[in-house]
């Protein structure tokens, strides 16, 4: 009993506490043993071994599960689900530039848990100048999952498409390699696997949108949003691995983004208080990813070096 | 593997300062209500043993987000071992039915053992499991308009072919020798 | 106009036919080499097929490369049929009779290739039948491979029609040749025998098809303007696009006409019906559009030049005075300006060494033109390219690509050559009765009566 309790109140606690196949769970009244739900009371007092928690069903209700029951709580995911996406979520980022020193650990988790290359890059930390008496920043760039996408507009087999939950999603078991989409991405996101990827030794069971490995020979692939991590209540690996908690994640629905430390704050506020913009907000996308300007930044921008376009140069 | 070894120091930090201080442990009872723009919540906070009211006791309200609990107040028990605490109506249910979770959390009191409780506020605010992408150009389905589009210049087009194939058959059965055709 | 002597019409018809299934050294030597340049191509295929697209120099950024390009030059080629038997039909011009299966030939052959280079560049060609069970018609290249399906189609019923009276012809004149062949000849001819009925059924059909195949060639070549034109791209995200693929295409195939009536004129000896006339009413056509495409072009590249909006601004800078400078001014300045000044002399639009080199000149700069608007766009997205690879921020194709890329080429050319083996050049009917109605001014052809027909046709 104790445990669970030392946990919710450990720090980033509160994050970790959530039961594996759950996307919202935590644990009740815990100290001595007593559980009174006040509003909601008809729980009866459990034992340690069948504690009541909260889960999110797969159709986004709430329901009281016993805890030795969650274990087993693996909802079958059907290609139907990926292609609809989690029900009554609407994923949702912020990035804050002014926190972000361009250190790259959220492209090497990324990396690690999408077992990428390191020539591939999901999130890719830019350094940019907007003009030369401009001050430089980093910008890291993930798939911005547009509720206008450019790219599920032009795909001829309905390969990418947009999901009820935000999140762009790629079947590889449909792609047929044609790369519009890669030509339609005006933010040149997408990458193509021009030969055989290196397999990891696992086989996954989810339909192949949601697989955490998603290279396939031939077809496209980009940031997924880890839809596979959402699923459980878990912030994409970025968000956990950036230790500047420059990176937001969340759902919009609710109104909340959390960051690295398991703060979690009211997004609407957290935009308006940071000046949020969108990237290219002119060409009309509606991206899903939201920077917070770089502004009062911890880093010296001089060491950066910009790397120049050649047309630039 | 982190997990298990924060698991492990928490456990052991927790046995220690509750045999130091000799803690009580703490029973909250929640209570929460509405009124036109505000949520309520009010906490009565109780030693568990005795039944006996805490005064003094820091608590902090969270509601329950998806990756995490969000802050929406805190404060610290009146002598009869209640605070209240409020916030806004706007903030979302955490489910599809409107129900949303608030938490009453004690975090390092001296008074009583760290504990967290959770009770469900119905809300009138939900928002729906399904919001399926409009047809459309982005979507899976194409708009009306288009279909409509598409297969009547497909039609034409085709059609337009098809007769002129079959004039090319009329061609053949308009020949008088019809010698040609059957060998 | 008086009729032509039955005599002449045989001879006419007898000179016409000798090239059919006729054997000839030089062909049969471009034939050999360009069937050995599609085995090539198809060996280097097999390797793309089995290692994926990594053999090509086409990466993440340049996701699209020489295919594609070539995708762009085929689909221009094709809209040369449109052209001569829509176009020209319309005007009234009657110098397009002996020009109208060649035109059609050259058409079918590019729009089959136009057809082929998609599957080139996919990922995963076996996914192919996707498009028909999983299609979903809001992307243009559904659009596009429905517009080049139904202009193939099209074309094939636009080359069969004016072949059916002279199939007629080939049934009963040729006498000598294998009996499945008179089976097929017999089968093609629908029991032509030119009564007024179906006289008057072929002339409607071809009416009804010249009338629809212009609206498909048109969209054809907009809608593989728009697989670039509808993305946000900055130098391709311009509503020009469709105007400029159309009349790009009209340009390229109005050349490459010149070029093969050319080689055919000299190769199967078809002086009298494909004379100095054709070259300089084809000059005059190319002249015009030529003309036409440089006002394009200076739409296209100096209006945003004047502005120089940001993103626009390296591309342009790439290409007035970058890396792809070369190339750029060669297409503007070899490919459009100077044919326009040397078209614009009579008496190079009155010889044929000097059309036809003028028509090398712009089908060159068309080529290249094509793999400029495809490639240095890719190379200049909005999100500046960083920390990339080697070889992923340039495009220098691999000798894969090239050898796709030759192999398409060659065998675009070969089988043009294939389709006139078993029938005649030219369209023997319409040029008699154009010559009968019109004269052999009108119609362009020479000398008709003057025809010598020697045993074997041995020059």
């Amino acid at each position: 009993m104790a445990c669970g309790n030392n946990c919710t109140c450990n720090g980033d606690g509160s994050r970790r506490n959530f039961l594996k196949n759950s996307i919202a769970a935590l644990t009740t009244g815990l100290a001595g043993g007593a559980l009174i739900d006040a509003f909601a009371s008809c729980n009866p007092p459990t034992t340690k071994n069948d504690e009541l928690v909260h889960v999110m069903t797969h159709d986004g209700k709430m329901v009281s599960v016993a805890r030795s029951q969650v274990a087993d709580f693996k909802p079958h995911i059907s290609d139907e689900d990926v292609r609809r996406g989690i029900p009554g979520k609407k994923f949702v980022m912020v990035i804050d530039l002014s926190k972000c020193d361009g250190c790259g650990k959220c492209t090497k988790a990324c990396n690690k848990m999408h077992y990428l290359p390191s020539n591939k890059e999901w999130i890719e930390v830019l350094e940019m100048q907007d003009s030369p008496k401009e001050a430089p920043y980093y910008f890291p760039k993930p798939c911005f999952h547009c509720d206008n996408p450019p790219c599920t507009k032009v795909c001829p087999v309905d390969a990418t498409f947009k999901r009820e939950d935000g999140i762009v999603g790629i079947d590889t078991d449909r792609c047929i390699g044609c790369r519009f989409c890669m030509a339609a991405c005006p933010y040149s996101v997408r990458l193509f696997n021009w030969t055989e990827p290196v397999k990891p030794d696992f086989i996954e069971q989810t339909p192949a949108a949601e697989h955490v490995f998603q290279s396939k020979k031939g077809c496209v692939e980009k940031c997924d949003f880890c839809p596979h991590m959402a699923r459980e209540g878990k912030l994409p690996a970025c968000v956990t691995n950036c230790p500047m908690n420059a990176i937001w994640f969340g759902d919009a629905n609710e109104d909340a983004v959390t960051c690295f430390d398991g703060t979690t704050t009211k997004l609407s506020q957290l935009l308006e208080d940071g000046a949020a913009y969108r990237f290219m907000e002119e060409l009309g996308t509606e991206p899903r990813v939201y920077y917070l300007p770089p502004v009062n930044r911890t880093y010296s921008t001089k060491d950066m070096k910009i790397e120049k376009k050649e047309a630039e140069k | 593997m982190a997990n298990k070894k924060n698991l492990l120091i928490a456990l052991l930090t927790a046995g220690i300062s509750a045999m130091a201080q000799e803690k009580k442990d703490g029973l909250i009872t929640l209570q929460l209500g509405a009124n036109d723009t505000m949520h309520t919540v009010t906490a009565q906070v109780n030693d568990l043993a005795t039944k006996a009211p805490l005064k003094g006791v820091e608590i902090t309200f969270y509601v329950q987000r998806t990756f995490g609990v969000m802050k929406v107040g805190n404060g610290t028990t009146d002598t009869t071992g209640v605070i209240t605490a409020e916030f806004p109506l706007s903030i979302p249910a955490g489910d599809t039915l409107g129900n949303l979770i608030a938490l009453a959390k004690v975090e390092d009191n001296a008074v009583i053992n760290d504990t967290i409780f959770r009770a469900t506020i119905k809300t009138k605010l939900s928002f729906p499991a399904h919001t399926p992408v409009k047809a459309g150009l982005i979507s899976s389905t194409p708009p009306l308009w288009l279909q409509l589009v598409f297969w009547l210049v497909v039609a034409m087009v085709w059609g337009s072919f098809a007769y002129a194939l079959y004039l090319v058959y009329r061609i053949k059965a308009s020949a008088s020798k019809k010698i040609f055709i059957n060998q | 106009m008086e009729k032509l002597s039955q005599d002449i019409k045989d001879r006419v018809e007898l000179e016409l036919l000798s090239t059919v299934g006729r054997r000839y050294r030089q062909e049969t030597f471009w034939v050999i080499f360009l069937a050995l340049v599609c085995i090539g191509g198809t060996v280097a295929w097999i390797i793309q097929l089995r290692k994926g697209l990594g053999v090509t120099a086409m990466r993440d950024y340049v996701s699209w490369g020489l295919y594609i390009s070539l995708l762009f030059f085929f689909v221009g080629v094709s809209l040369i049929g449109a052209l001569i038997s829509s176009i020209l039909r319309f005007s009234g011009a009657k110098w397009r009779y002996p020009l109208i299966r060649i035109a059609e030939a050259v058409t079918l052959s590019a729009i089959l290739f136009a057809g082929f280079m998609p599957v080139l560049d996919m990922g995963r060609p076996e996914r192919l039948y996707f498009l028909i069970t999983h299609g979903r018609i809001q992307s243009p290249i559904l659009w596009d491979v429905l517009a080049i399906g139904t202009y193939f189609f099209g074309s094939v019923i636009f080359f069969y029609l004016p072949l059916i009276p002279d199939v007629a012809i080939m049934r009963d004149k040729l006498t000598d040749i294998p009996v499945w062949r008179k089976k097929v000849y017999r089968r093609l001819a629908m029991g032509w025998e030119g009564n007024p009925t179906q006289r008057r059924l072929l002339k409607k059909a071809m009416w009804l098809m010249s009338v629809v195949i212009l609206p498909v060639a048109v969209s054809v070549h907009t809608v593989s303007a728009w697989l670039i034109a509808m993305t946000l791209r900055s130098g391709w995200n311009t509503s020009i696009m469709g105007p400029y693929f159309v009349f790009g295409a009209l340009m390229a195939g109005c050349a490459i006409m010149i070029l093969i009536i050319a080689i055919l004129r000299h190769g199967y000896h078809l002086e009298h019906y494909l004379t100095p006339t054709h070259f300089s009413r084809l000059a005059a056509c190319l002249l015009a559009l030529t003309a036409f495409y440089l006002y394009l072009n200076v739409n296209k590249y100096g209006v945003p030049a004047y502005k120089m909006a940001k993103d626009e601004r390296y591309l342009l800078q790439d290409l007035f005075t970058g890396r792809q400078s070369l190339l750029f001014w060669f297409t503007q300045v070899a490919g459009l300006l100077l044919p326009i000044v040397l078209l614009s002399f009579k008496r190079i639009r009155e010889s044929i060494k000097g059309v036809v080199s003028v028509a090398v000149m712009v089908l060159l700069g068309a080529l290249i033109n094509r793999y400029l608007i495809v490639v240095p766009n890719m190379l200049h997205p909005f999100v500046p390219i960083q920390h990339a690879q080697p070889g992923f921020a340039s495009y220098n194709p691999t000798l894969i690509e090239w050898m796709i890329t030759a192999s398409s080429l060659a065998g675009f050319v070969l089988l043009i050559i294939l389709l006139f083996k078993p029938f005649p050049v030219i369209t023997m009917w319409e040029v008699i009765e154009g010559v009968e109605k019109s004269g052999e001014q009108a119609v362009g052809v020479e000398h008709l009566s003057n025809i010598q027909i020697i045993q074997g046709h041995g020059k």
